[in-house]
């Protein structure tokens, strides 16, 4: 299995300014690529009052800057503006981090769509339509898209006709195929994410119990050939004290509050511990790689995405808990059989 | 008088081809180097769509150069406002500046690629309105404004109540407009905005689109006192002053000839943009570039072709070093140059 770390929001929160939590960002993400970590990432969400990260592309250059090796995921929000803003964004991330962008794109909340005056059912619509201009400005060849929402180019009168009438992005991504996911945190994506044979990336707001049948129903429908690494977020903490959930209880009520309000989550935030059965995955390191191998017996997962940091965690709490993850979770997973004084140290 | 470097657009050109994770790595390098030769910043260049790799995202890029640096600021010349999403800006400018610890310059530019505007689905003849739209939502969202709040707002957009967030570390982020014409200078001035003048005005001319801006900045009621005057210039600084008129001069011809032919970008004395197909023209139009509007060879040359510009009111220039073709080893010894023997010759007029 792979391990990711994030994604990141970068919100304002607790004693928490908005220059500190990119700092957080930044030192995280120097951590996660010296310690055995996969990849790193940073997700979208716009008019948030905590601020949390509403141009994503920038954060993730940001952290391409501060490291070597890991794979830089971003989760943008797709469908809101015109497509080519985030296939521009894409490959610009793609070059300067020498071709580690993996792109992710998410649904709109409600408040963002009716913020850019979009309907519910345009919104899917549009949705789609990103996804397939996507796919076409990452192909090395010039294109022209004709679709309900946007036609590239739009060929209008008062300009010099374009000969060819298509156009090639530029630059061109690094990578020949720039990794394209679907997040399927909602119904439409997922279904959408079937039909056309992309991978999906199942989201922190599905609940353990629910995991199963999205990917059976996924399953149902993508085609057989279709390469499909599954990727799920999860929201994890490590400490070796004797109550981990304690220390995050408050920062996790705010995460799925947040949830909660932009109406991608229905449950009660202040339950913590029911949300540590269902959605979280918190303990001492023994605790946590049985939680992951439960997950795993159950989904057969590629690459888990770990949400370690919670709205208002300081970096110490953060590092520390990478830390165990990083030398007493990870290698479980490297090898089967794992010596347990591997594991434990000798 | 103060410098910042430029401009990088990222470019794999006929003329001097380059992968382009390679020109991103040396990017952070050449930030580096100008941080720590002390520029106080380095600029980067939009447009999409040109077969080179020309830069289309430089918000993204900033992020990257904020990354790689501590103390360098970064500016933005040009982001084609018009072309864009204002409020997507808005919430970049705000991260970025964030992220940067409060490094950003944002500059803004019209824009003049047919191409840019159609494959976008926006009419160019549009780009001044949608110009004026974006600044006001700037300047609300730097306050940290809902954008409703936005005179520029449009109610179709639906709910008007939303915050940008986050809000910028600088109160306000300072704004740049590019101006080729009058009515960018006047746009500038009504605003109280920063100034950048072109590579293609000359020193004369410079200063008469200064004088514009003190006259209009003082019928707007605006203090035009602490205004940056900001002017593009083709810089190479170079201990032979035969190597830089053997080597630098044909480099920018050929530049200016191939991108600004391409562009449609020069103009003739009539103000006909040039092309490819007026040639002779176009040479000619480039020539005068070289000629007037750059400063290539020794300190002592350099200091002499740049020093005109503090008299017509320029107090701030952008140097374009980074002229696509060079090494990084003979860019990096140009900047050095420019920095340590030029800069310190032309710093009489001090900002506070």
């Amino acid at each position: 299995m792979r391990f990711g770390l994030g994604p990141f929001a970068a919100e304002q929160a607790g004693a928490i300014s908005w220059m500190e939590a990119y700092e957080i960002v930044g030192e995280a993400a120097r951590q996660a690529d010296s310690t055995g970590f996969d990849s790193v990432w940073v997700a979208e969400r716009q008019f948030s009052a905590d601020g949390y990260c509403p141009q994503p592309f920038i954060a993730a250059a940001n952290i391409a800057a501060k490291t070597e090796s890991v794979k830089i995921g971003v989760l943008p929000i797709a469908g809101l503006t015109h497509p080519l803003y985030l296939a521009e964004d894409a490959v610009v991330l793609d070059n300067l981090s020498g071709g580690r962008a993996i792109v992710v794109p998410i649904n709109a909340a409600s408040h963002e769509r009716m913020a850019y005056g979009i309907s519910e059912d345009d919104y899917q619509e549009r949705y789609r339509e990103t996804i397939e201009v996507l796919l076409k400005a990452w192909a090395p060849k010039a294109f022209r898209h004709e679709g309900k929402h946007w036609t590239i180019p739009a060929g209008l009168p008062e300009h010099t006709p374009i000969p060819s009438g298509t156009v090639l992005v530029q630059p061109q991504p690094a990578q020949f195929e720039l990794p394209l996911l679907i997040g399927g945190f909602w119904d439409y994506g997922r279904s959408l994410a079937a039909e056309m044979g992309l991978p999906l990336v199942l989201g922190a707001i599905s609940d353990n119990d629910a995991l199963r049948s999205l990917w059976s129903e996924y399953d149902a429908v993508a085609p057989a050939a279709a390469r499909r690494p599954k990727m799920l977020i999860r929201d994890v903490y490590v400490s070796a004290n004797d109550d981990p959930l304690s220390e995050v209880a408050d920062m996790v009520s705010y995460q799925f509050k947040r949830y909660s309000d932009w109406g991608m989550w229905q449950g009660d935030p202040a339950d913590v511990a029911g949300l540590s059965r269902s959605s979280l995955i918190v303990g001492n390191p023994e605790q946590v790689i049985e939680q992951i191998a439960a997950l795993d017996s159950v989904n057969g997962l590629d690459h888990l995405i770990c949400r370690m940091h919670f709205p208002g965690m300081p970096l110490h709490q953060l590092l520390a808990s990478m830390s165990l993850f990083s030398r007493e979770v990870i290698p479980e997973f490297r090898m089967p059989d794992l010596p347990k004084q591997i594991r434990r140290g000798i | 008088m103060e410098f910042g470097i430029g401009l990088w657009g990222m470019q794999s050109t006929r003329n001097a081809p380059l992968s382009h994770p390679t020109l991103y790595r040396r990017l952070a390098e050449d930030a580096q180097f100008a941080e720590h030769v002390g520029f106080e910043s380095l600029w980067l260049t939009e447009h999409r769509f040109w077969y080179d790799g020309y830069l289309p995202s430089l918000l993204t890029a900033g992020g990257y150069i904020a990354g790689a640096t501590t103390r360098l600021r970064i500016g933005t010349g040009c982001l084609l406002l018009p072309q864009h999403d204002p409020m997507r800006v808005a919430q970049g400018v705000n991260t970025l500046d964030q992220i940067s610890h409060g490094r950003l310059d944002f500059g803004v530019a019209l824009g003049y690629r047919d191409i840019e505007y159609d494959a976008l689905g926006i009419s160019r003849k549009k780009r001044a309105s949608r110009m004026e739209n974006a600044l006001d939502i700037l300047a609300a969202s730097s306050r940290g404004a809902s954008f409703g709040e936005c005179k520029a707002y449009s109610p179709e957009r639906g709910e008007a109540a939303q915050l940008i967030t986050p809000s910028p570390v600088q109160q306000p982020v300072p704004i740049w407009v590019a101006a080729v014409g009058e009515k960018a200078v006047e746009r500038a001035a009504r605003r109280g905005l920063n100034l950048l003048l072109s590579d293609a005005h000359d020193d004369r001319r410079a200063g008469e689109l200064i004088e514009l801006y003190h006259r209009t900045a003082q019928s707007a009621g605006v203090d035009s006192s602490n205004i940056r005057f900001g002017i593009l210039r083709y810089v190479w600084v170079d201990e032979s002053a035969a190597r830089a008129e053997a080597v630098t001069i044909p480099r920018l011809r050929a530049f200016l000839l191939e991108q600004l032919g391409g562009w449609r970008y020069l103009s003739d004395e009539n103000g006909n943009s040039l092309g490819f197909d007026q040639p002779v023209a176009l040479r000619k139009a480039a020539e005068g570039v070289i000629r007037n509007n750059a400063a290539i060879g020794t300190p002592d040359t350099v200091i002499r072709r740049l020093k005109n510009l503090e008299s017509v009111g320029v107090n701030f220039i952008v140097a374009r070093t980074h002229m696509v073709s060079e090494s990084p080893e003979d860019r990096h010894r140009a900047m050095e140059l420019l920095a340590s023997e030029v800069a310190p010759a032309l710093s009489t007029v001090g900002r506070a």
